[in-house]
């Protein structure tokens, strides 16, 4: 199943007009500067979506591998075609993680990855962390796969509890990418988890 | 930059590389309402402004109504209209430090431990350690047991500041419209807290104003504030420096926790 495209775009061209408008850009020299318009131009008529670039399929193997080595898992299969969309991305509080820089040919760091957040969160919350693989996070939530049932869940950040389940991992990254947008309305259909844990006012703030 | 409906990130870095896809390095931020449990120096070496006195507050809720939630008050009341039409200079910027612990989902007093864990569990959430139901518990006996609420009077300026995130309302023209229109509307109610020389969409608050309700100020800048300073005139500093409020108090009446 394919990521909201609409979402991506948006993403991608915020990102853009963010880098054009940035300090960083404006100290470019002008041949930076055109090489950077040239490329973002060039990916768009080819139908990408510039600073917002899906993982080579080397990278994710890498990844997998170091996965598979480091935390005794196997990389699951929705993870890695989240990936293959949309490796990974930083906004309004909000992380994607993508494939971490080592696995890259450039070693290029463009955000938290993959394996360093979940490396870290299973040493920080040894006796239940191990049961996720984490692929995101805000202020308030985690973002993670149940490696048992391959269940997509947004756990409590302070606590890890589940508060809300996804069908897919698509419609959750679909949802992280609306609450990095800042789409506060709730027109999208939603699973709380049932019983205790689903507090009524706050979920999935987006700001 | 939340009053463009956007909270700030810049660029660190663009990787340009032929033929590979261009990537970029990003520092985002989110809103975050930095809480104080007390206003007052907890000890003489202490600082109000020391990061064991503060507590991120989630002040943030879902939903369409957007009237009661009192991240969007603090924001529609006293940072909208402070930085709508602000001028190109350096200007003193008033911000609000609501008092801890009321934030959702803990928005209301308790009388005693079993209330606090009996509305914790009916909201799911996890219980919490002794001392802060302690905390909490000495904060509600301080609060007179009363829940944190909007006042009604703000609930039309905190609906409208939610609205300026609204799908329907991200075309940048129309967006630009209702940032004006809430400006000009929360910078009346703004004027009765705010002191002389604070900046309303645009416009300075003259020496002689005299606002309707005598708000504490901490001042960023002190090494060691007290609880109960009225708000002096502001002395101009960068647009980052900022004079902190707590929430809605009319006097101070914090006690340290």
């Amino acid at each position: 199943m394919a990521l909201n495209s609409d979402y991506l775009q948006e993403l991608s061209d915020l990102f853009v007009a963010d880098v054009r408008k940035s300090a960083y850009y404006g100290n470019l020299s002008q041949k930076q500067r055109g090489q950077f318009d040239a490329q973002v131009a060039e990916e768009e008529m080819r139908g990408l979506h510039p600073l917002l670039p899906g993982a080579a399929e080397e990278e994710v193997e890498r990844l997998s591998k170091a996965i598979r080595e480091e935390l005794g898992i196997l990389l699951p299969v929705a993870a890695v075609e989240i990936l293959r969309q949309v490796d990974g991305f930083v906004e309004n509080g909000l992380s994607l993680y993508g494939v971490d820089p080592e696995f890259r040919d450039d070693h290029f760091d463009s955000g938290p990855g993959i394996l360093a957040e979940n490396q870290a969160k299973w040493s920080a919350y040894a006796h239940t962390a191990q049961r996720y693989l984490f692929i995101g996070d805000s202020d308030l939530w985690f973002f993670a796969i149940e490696m048992n049932s391959g269940q997509p869940l947004a756990l409590d950040r302070s606590t890890l509890a589940p508060e809300h389940s996804f069908k897919t991992v698509e419609e959750m990254v679909n949802d992280m990418m609306r609450q990095a947008l800042g789409y506060l309305e709730e027109d999208e259909e939603e699973h709380p988890m049932e019983g205790p844990g689903s507090p009524p006012d706050n979920f999935f703030p987006r700001n | 930059m939340m009053e463009c409906g956007r909270p700030p990130s810049s660029i660190a870095e663009v990787h340009v590389v032929p033929c590979k896809p261009t990537r970029g390095r990003r520092e985002s931020y989110n809103c975050h309402h930095i809480v104080p449990k007390s206003v007052r120096s907890v000890s003489n070496t202490l600082s109000v402004n020391n990061p064991a006195n503060f507590v991120v507050a989630k002040t943030t809720r879902r939903g369409r109504d957007q009237s009661e939630n009192p991240h969007h008050f603090w924001h529609s009341l006293f940072l909208h209209p402070q930085t709508h039409n602000a001028p190109d200079q350096p200007i003193p910027i008033y911000v609000v430090r609501p008092l801890f612990p009321f934030y959702p989902p803990i928005t209301q007093g308790y009388k005693n431990v079993e209330e606090l864990r009996k509305k914790l569990a009916s909201v799911g959430g996890p219980p919490l350690p002794e001392v802060w139901e302690k905390r909490i518990l000495e904060f509600s006996k301080a609060s007179n047991h009363r829940p944190y609420v909007v006042p009604k009077e703000f609930h039309e300026i905190t609906r409208m500041f939610g609205d300026l995130f609204k799908t329907a309302n991200k075309d940048s023209a129309v967006n630009k419209e209702l940032r004006a229109s809430l400006a000009e509307k929360a910078a009346k109610l703004a004027a009765d807290f705010l002191p002389a020389g604070a900046y309303l969409d645009g416009k300075q608050l003259p020496a002689d104003h005299k606002p309707k309700r005598i708000l504490p100020v901490v001042e960023t800048n002190q090494e060691s504030a007290t609880a109960a300073q009225k708000p002096a005139p502001a002395k101009s500093r960068a647009k980052k420096a900022q004079c902190q409020i707590p929430a809605n108090q009319s006097k101070p009446r914090q006690q340290a926790i």
